[in-house]
């Protein structure tokens, strides 16, 4: 626990308030739509709130996990000592998630309850402890997926702000255009958010579980060159130069 | 506890040469390693921290082989290392700051690591200031920070890098005693091109410059091979700079000329006296030399 | 001794000349930039593959009109690239400590933040200009359109990416001094993709509105280019856009000029 506690203190424990903030401004922004204009209606709400845990979240820890995979004060120190890096960044990414996973489900409970939350089709059965249960792939499978395309892109790259940039040009790809990931079978596999963009889907379930093994895979590419404390030490003394 | 180095090669990528052929026996105690900026040494440090890869030769640290994967893991847990600039983090105190280290070194037992955390920051003189923020420290201050984080595990290979660079007079004194207190049963390297913090502390010497070693052996040894080659030699006017194969060390302006303190390989003129070699003649000559 | 020009104006003229040419340099020759705008566009290129949305250009009226395509095309995601890798720019030289030293220098903070933007500018046009001159060299090697017509193609860069780039490197530049980089850039997105890429009648947002960074009215004002979200322009209302994005980015800048004087006053 001490060490989880020095590790945020090192990330800077504000990095955990993105998701709150997030979940905030879109709950205002929601709030202000209902009451200013004339489009407050209840699948439009649902829709946004569904999209500010399925899309925006694992969007917000995507950049921020991309912005802290490589980058320490210490960083030469760090890697002389026993610990290896690797797993450090590791850890991190796996705090921001969970900070985020947090967020999702407390903010998933109200929507929940309110009926907030887009019920895709394969879910859409009575039982609400299961039903409830398995929504949460909602969320888990884009903000996994996500953050671990951050890792490894930030791994690869070693530069934050451009693994940021690609992971932010993908996320825009699958929210613009996503009907290709309906229509193209091939691309089932690799539709992040269709709880909010088609929940109709017949893939819903099995490419929510897809994507958590893609989420693995993109981790695991990450820690390969992250073991290398050589690229790290350069990349860090390109930073201070 | 010995370090041996045998003919160390690293290139960067773009084929910057930054060892060539290093070969380096390092016993237990205090050993300066000089040279001038890019002579390699920060290179060597990176490489036997275990932080960069050599593209040749071989390491051997106590028993193990430094290069090795599991060598490698078990010199860093016998190592202390202070780098060059040492990054720490600003929003933590230094109590802080050494307690995480700990724990990233191993060092599992809260109580002990607490205790040890307190005793160094005794050791260091900063148990006063020790609950303050790291960004309110200064440069002095986070140097100390650095040298007890690297005493943590109480290190059998101790490396600091350029430790007093920056630092004023009375804390460079303070620094040079405390790491020759340190130099008793470990290995310590102390890289520098400050050859008066290796005059002060190391019993044995290593010069490098473009990648290679230029000379090891004891301090003696370098004064030694320097022998007969420093004089000193007075001229009416500071602007008549002695002339030949020279290189000057030093220049004091007296009231009837110019004293100049040169290194070479023969008296430059009538006048000139023969003086016995200091560290850093040696190293001037060295550097002259080759 | 060197002979020095003591000349206020000619002083803020250089270092505004330096602080452009040589940050035009440094981020011209960060590999970032390129493998950046590289993989921004090739995902942009996959993304319309198969699509007749600009590749047919059969019923466009002109040849400017399908350049004026491939510029809004060009205007799709590339622009993320710039926000995101023109975020560090400023907070770099705090970080590195370069800031305190150029606050010791005769050349005013102004110059210098001026030109720190037309460098950052201007290295964020490049590799938009290369996409570009690849759709125009598309359009007339493959689409056999007239090569005479190639001196056409300067109109809708000038009109359609250069005030939207400077519109989004203005911002890039000012806003990582007050918010955290990665939360800027978070923000960034989800304003260009809300402000710009999506256009949903039940909800509000900027696109189709004069704030439209990515040239839209432009397009269709000036080109006779199609819109998905602007069905008629007029110019008055494209120069008005343009304007307005011009005096937005005119406006942030000196909002970021006068926090860093504030701030040095404040040290």
């Amino acid at each position: 626990m001490e060490r989880i506690w020095y590790e945020l203190r090192v990330m800077r424990l504000w990095t955990l308030a993105v998701p709150v903030v997030i979940v905030a401004g879109m709950t205002l922004a929601t709030i202000a739509i209902r009451l200013f204009t004339a489009h407050g209606d209840h699948h439009t709400l649902a829709q946004l709130m569904t999209a500010t845990i399925e899309m925006l979240l694992p969007l917000g820890a995507a950049v921020v996990v991309a912005s802290l995979t490589t980058s320490d004060q210490a960083m030469e120190l760090r890697l002389t000592l026993p610990q290896p890096f690797a797993l450090t960044a590791l850890l991190r990414a796996a705090l921001v998630i969970a900070a985020s996973g947090a967020v999702a489900i407390v903010a998933g409970v109200f929507l929940y309850h309110w009926k907030f939350w887009r019920i895709p089709a394969q879910a859409d059965y009575s039982g609400v402890a299961p039903q409830f249960l398995e929504l949460q792939l909602t969320w888990l499978a884009p903000l996994l997926v996500l953050a671990a395309l951050g890792f490894a892109l930030a791994a690869l790259l070693r530069n934050g702000a451009l693994s940021g940039a690609v992971v932010g040009v993908v996320w825009l790809i699958e929210s613009f255009a996503y009907g290709y990931f309906v229509v193209y079978a091939w691309l089932n596999p690799l539709f992040l958010f269709p709880t909010t963009l088609a929940p109709s889907v017949s893939f819903w379930l099995s490419s929510r579980l897809e994507l958590i093994a893609l989420a693995l895979v993109l981790f695991l590419l990450g820690w390969l060159p992250l073991r290398r404390g050589e690229s790290l030490i350069r990349s860090a003394d390109a930073a201070s130069e | 506890m010995r370090v041996i180095v045998s003919g160390l090669r690293k290139t960067y990528r773009g084929g910057v040469h930054a060892l060539n052929g290093v070969t380096l026996d390092i016993p237990s105690g205090m050993f300066g390693l000089l040279g001038p900026n890019g002579a390699g040494k920060t290179t060597l440090m990176r490489i036997l921290a275990g932080i960069l890869r050599p593209s040749g030769g071989s390491v051997q640290v106590g028993a193990f082989d430094a290069l090795s994967g599991k060598g490698q893991l078990a010199v860093k847990r016998l190592l202390g290392y202070l780098p060059q600039e040492l990054g720490v983090y600003p929003d933590l105190s230094a109590r802080e700051f050494l307690d995480y280290i700990a724990l990233l070194k191993g060092l599992d037992d809260r109580q002990a690591r607490r205790q040890r955390v307190d005793t160094l920051l005794e050791l260091v003189a900063l148990s006063d200031v020790a609950s303050r923020k790291l960004k309110t420290y200064s440069g002095g201050m986070k140097r100390r920070v650095g040298i007890a984080q690297a005493l943590l595990n109480d290190p059998q290979l101790l490396i600091v890098d350029e430790p007093t660079a920056g630092l004023d007079p009375e804390e460079r004194i303070r620094f040079r005693n405390l790491l020759a207190d340190l130099g008793g049963n470990r290995v310590v390297i102390l890289s520098t091109h400050i050859v008066e913090d290796v005059a002060q502390t190391c019993q044995r010497v290593a010069i490098m410059k473009s990648g290679r070693v230029l000379f090891q052996g004891t301090v003696g040894q370098l004064t030694q091979a320097t022998r007969g080659h420093v004089w000193t030699l007075t001229t009416p006017h500071v602007s008549m700079r002695p002339q030949g194969d020279l290189a000057v060390v030093s220049t004091i302006q007296t009231g009837a000329g110019a004293q100049f303190r040169v290194v070479g390989d023969m008296a430059p003129q009538a006048g000139a006296r023969l003086v016995e070699p200091t560290l850093e003649d040696s190293y001037v000559w060295f550097m002259r030399e080759r | 001794m060197i002979a020095q020009n003591t000349s206020y104006t000619i002083n803020q003229w250089c270092a505004f000349w330096g602080a452009t040419r040589y940050e035009f340099l440094m981020q011209v020759r960060r590999w970032a930039l390129w493998i950046g705008f590289f993989c921004v566009a090739a995902l942009t290129f996959l993304a319309i593959l198969g699509t007749k949305t600009w590749t047919d250009d059969s019923h466009r009226p002109s040849v400017v009109s399908a350049f004026a395509a491939v510029a809004s095309l060009v205007m799709f995601f590339l622009p993320i690239a710039v926000g995101f890798l023109t975020t560090d720019r400023l907070t770099r030289d705090r970080k590195t400590r370069v800031e305190e030293t150029l606050n010791t220098l005769p050349a005013s903070s102004g110059a210098r933040l001026l030109g720190k933007y037309i460098g950052v500018v201007g290295a964020a046009l490049l590799p938009m200009l290369i996409a570009y001159a690849a759709g125009v060299a598309y359009l007339l090697a493959v689409r056999g359109r007239d090569t005479l017509s190639f001196p056409l193609a300067v109109g809708p860069f000038l009109a359609i990416i250069v005030p939207g780039v400077l519109f989004v490197a203005a911002f890039s530049l000012i806003c990582p001094l007050v918010i955290w980089g990665p939360l800027y850039q978070f923000l960034f997105l989800g304003y260009w993709f809300w402000g710009n890429l999506i256009y949903l009648p039940r909800l509000p947002t900027l696109n189709g509105t004069l704030l439209t960074a990515d040239g839209d009215y432009a397009a269709v004002a000036f080109f006779g280019s199609d819109s998905s979200v602007i069905t008629h322009a007029t110019a008055a209302q494209a120069i008005a856009s343009i304007a307005l994005l011009l005096g937005l980015s005119a406006l942030i800048l000196l909002a970021g000029w006068s926090y860093q004087r504030w701030r040095l006053a404040r040290a």
